[in-house]
């Protein structure tokens, strides 16, 4: 009777240890599946970068609080809420940051370098995890503090968006100004967020359509010539202010778009009165017509990998987004929704298209996803013009028009706008290539 | 005398104290030596017996004084007290009454010393005769059972000796017994022997006789009887056959038949088990089933709510697209996560970074409701639809 129970007692028990081993694969994980993601900004805090107790010449933090903000990616923490400012890691009491719901931190600070400026060194913190996450330094001459604070804010960008940012690029657009009787058009160069803005070319008469170099060096536009009757498509070269002249002559003379090599510039020109989409070989000096019909074909771009061009046509009675390829063949339709569609711009992932959108509620700026044919509205009107990707693609330059002419940029999902100051009237960015 | 009588008369409460006295010990006296009797006629109580043995007349004597003391002493005050405040004419009448009193006192003394020797004498007296006939009896018991045994080893003698009459008186009886007995069979013998010569004789002749007939009869009744003998060997070798082969028969029918039983008993055992064992896991499943289903509710809310809580903390960057991974995470009971480790990248670094920070941010991880299980690992996939 003993031995017996004695036996069932260990019969029981190595059941157990088979069940338990057996049970413990399958009881060993809970499986959890993420289907969906919060639409919210991303929480980020840029504590003041401090020099030795010294003031900077320039609030670095703020230039990388503003870059991020203007993206509308980033819930920037202002300043004034900080319950601190910590320059290290080590001088960050986590638990103030989470409880102020801020999940990124950033900390910095500034010293000497020895040759006349700085060197910059920051901490990205994960405040949810209580840990450094990343460091970085950066370099700066004593007159390079604000492109170095572009380059904190890019940086950052990157770590959380995964790609480049933009806060090192310049834009260039044409502002009018007038003067008694006459006016003053001006092309002008700028960084991205309408700071340090440099006059490249100004005339009495019109300045129309800038397009920059691929390699950002030069800038393609068109000047008029109002006494002679002309209009010119003239590419300058940005350092040595060197002009070259596409071309020339009566009619139109415009729209010039670079081809993503830089080797080629597709303009629209005129020929007894219809307009059609050339290509200009910047080697060979040659000029190639590619469109023949009897109606305007204008505005040109280039898809990013350079084998087709999109472009604006009022062939079938209302202008509308045409595709062929480089070559001028196989042109197909692109755009049905709204009234009219204009000016048409790929994003730099060629997977999207920027437009002008026509419609009851004036024209407003529309991105249409080509895998798809989606179109979504990301702009208010009523007179938006001239939308062009920023050269990440995130983010995107137009023209406002109407009382209060003035450049804004919208984020791709329309979330975020920032409108870029400058007196007088704007029109016609061009957002230049990433910049670094 | 009248004097005396006068004295008793006035002091009769002393008087009858101290005769109460001495009754008293009398009595307790004779009380005691025959309490002391008694103990050592039970044995050897040994406290008793040596007192007993103690007692003399010397020790008597100087243990006797005290008693009569107390009460001579005892009645003063009485007498005293009662004399406290008398007027000054009383106190030669009361000289004189004490010293009455005290003559009294010491003639009742002397009395009762001397009747407390008488009392010790008699006692001691008492004590030797005791003692005398407690000897006596002891050499009345000696003699006793000496005598006893005188009386035991005489009758064990006359048993003995009558033993060994009685067992002569056997021995004898059986030895003619036997003799008898020899002497018949030798009788016996003798008869039988004479009879079976007869009886030989008688044989022989009839032998001789019945062989001749014998000898005719048996030629022809040879060839007769072999016949029959062969015919009812063949007879008997078929049955015999017959019989074995039906024994046999029997044999393995039963055999079959108990073969039948016993697989029939081991299949219908096998079945029976087979049933119980079905029927506990029937229950054992139902069971589980019923407990599976509460625990999988559980679980699922349990895997809801941190679904939940991760989505809503996951802000994945904009225009990441094809994301794809699997995160194993180790979490305290707290929910705490204390560690998060990628199974291989989500599609890109800030993705990546975007995840962890997700399950950083959800801690601590909600608690598993009623009836689930805490995990330690959860194994997280991240795969938006778009």
């Amino acid at each position: 009777m003993k031995k017996r129970s004695n036996r069932s007692f260990f019969l029981s028990a190595f059941s157990l240890l088979v069940a338990c081993v057996i049970a413990m694969p399958a009881q060993a994980a809970l499986q959890v599946d993420i289907t969906k993601s919060s639409n919210g900004a991303i929480p980020i805090a840029i504590a003041p970068f401090q020099a030795n107790g010294t003031q900077l010449p320039v609030d670095i933090a703020q230039i990388a609080s503003d870059d991020l903000s203007s993206t509308g990616l980033f819930d920037v923490f202002p300043r004034n809420n900080m319950m601190g400012s910590p320059g290290t890691p080590d001088q960050v009491n986590y638990q103030n940051w989470r409880t102020q719901g801020v999940d990124n931190l950033v900390v910095g600070s500034a010293a000497p370098n020895g040759q006349g400026g700085y060197r910059i060194t920051f901490h990205l913190l994960d405040v949810a995890q209580g840990q450094s996450t990343a460091s970085f330094q950066v370099n700066a001459g004593a007159n390079d503090l604000r492109d170095a604070a572009h380059t904190v804010a890019n940086l950052i960008y990157e770590k959380f968006i995964g790609k480049k940012g933009y806060f090192l690029s310049r834009i260039s657009y044409i502002t009018v100004t007038h003067q008694g009787n006459s006016r003053r058009f001006r092309l002008v160069v700028s960084d991205y967020d309408g700071s340090n803005p440099t006059t490249v070319y100004s005339s009495q008469d019109p300045i129309m359509s800038p397009a920059w170099s691929p390699d950002g060096r030069k800038l393609a536009y068109v000047a008029f010539n109002v006494y002679k009757g002309i209009s010119s498509l003239r590419v300058q070269d940005l350092a040595s202010g060197n002009v070259r002249t596409i071309a020339s002559g009566s009619g139109v003379n415009g729209a010039p778009a670079w081809s993503p090599d830089g080797s080629r510039i597709a303009l629209a020109r005129s020929k007894n009165g219809d307009t059609d989409i050339f290509v200009y070989n910047m080697n060979s000096g040659q000029m190639r017509q590619l469109t023949h019909s009897g109606s305007i074909d204008t505005e040109p771009a280039w898809s990013p990998d350079g084998r087709s061009i999109v472009f604006t046509s009022d062939r079938g009675g209302q202008p509308q987004i045409y595709r062929m390829s480089s070559d001028g063949g196989q042109v197909q339709r692109v755009t049905y929704d709204g009234e009219s569609n204009q000016r048409a711009d790929f994003s730099p992932d060629g997977k999207s298209l920027v437009m002008v959108q026509k419609s009851a509620s004036g024209y407003r700026i529309a991105v249409m996803d080509l895998s798809n044919n989606d179109v979504r509205i990301v702009s208010d009107g009523p007179l938006d013009d001239s939308p062009e990707f920023a050269p990440n693609g995130q983010a995107i330059i137009y023209a406002k028009q109407g009382r209060n002419n003035e450049l804004a940029t919208v984020s791709v999902d329309g979330k975020a706008s920032t409108k870029l100051s400058e007196s007088g009237e704007v029109r016609e960015p061009a957002w230049g290539p990433i910049g670094y | 005398m009248p004097g005396l009588f006068r004295t008793i008369g006035s002091n009769w409460r002393a008087v009858l104290l101290a005769l109460l006295l001495h009754v008293l010990l009398a009595v307790l006296l004779v009380y005691s030596i025959g309490f002391m009797t008694d103990a050592a006629s039970h044995g050897n109580q040994g406290e008793h017996i040596v007192q007993a043995s103690v007692i003399d007349a010397n020790a008597v004597d100087t243990a006797k004084p005290q008693p009569p003391e107390n009460p001579a002493k005892s009645p003063k005050p009485p007498a005293e007290s009662s004399q406290a405040e008398p007027s000054a004419d009383k106190v030669a009448e009361n000289k004189a009454a004490e010293q009455k009193q005290q003559k009294a006192d010491q003639k009742a003394k002397a009395e009762a010393e001397a009747k407390a020797k008488a009392q010790a004498a008699e006692k001691a007296r008492q004590v030797a005769q005791q003692k005398a006939a407690e000897q006596r009896k002891a050499e009345q018991r000696k003699a006793e059972q000496k005598a006893a045994a005188q009386k035991a080893a005489e009758q064990k003698a006359q048993e003995e000796a009558a033993a060994e009459q009685a067992a002569k008186q056997l021995a004898q009886r059986e030895a003619a017994r036997k003799a008898a007995e020899q002497k018949k069979q030798a009788e016996q013998k003798a008869a039988a022997e004479k009879a079976a010569k007869a009886e030989a004789a008688r044989q022989a002749a009839e032998k001789a006789a019945a062989e001749k007939a014998a000898a005719k009869k048996a030629a022809a009744e040879k060839a007769a009887a072999e016949k029959k003998k062969a015919e009812e060997a063949a007879a008997r070798k078929a049955a015999a056959q017959k019989k074995a082969e039906e024994a046999a028969r029997e044999a393995a029918a039963q055999k079959k038949a108990e073969e039948a039983a016993r697989q029939a008993a081991a299949a219908k055992q096998a079945r029976e088990a087979a049933a119980k064992a079905q029927l506990r896991k029937m229950l054992s499943q139902e069971s589980a089933g019923r407990q599976n289903a509460a625990n999988q509710q559980a679980m699922a809310a349990y895997v809801a709510a941190i679904k939940n809580k991760v989505e809503g903390n996951w802000i994945r960057p904009p225009g990441a697209s094809n994301i794809s991974c699997d995160v194993q995470v180790q979490q305290l009971p707290g929910g705490q996560v204390v560690n998060v480790r990628l199974m291989g990248s989500c599609g890109s670094p800030a993705v990546d970074r975007s995840v962890k920070q997700a399950i950083y941010k959800s801690d601590p991880l909600p608690s598993p409701p009623q009836g689930a299980e805490f995990e330690s690992q959860i194994n997280f996939k991240f795969q938006p639809s778009q």
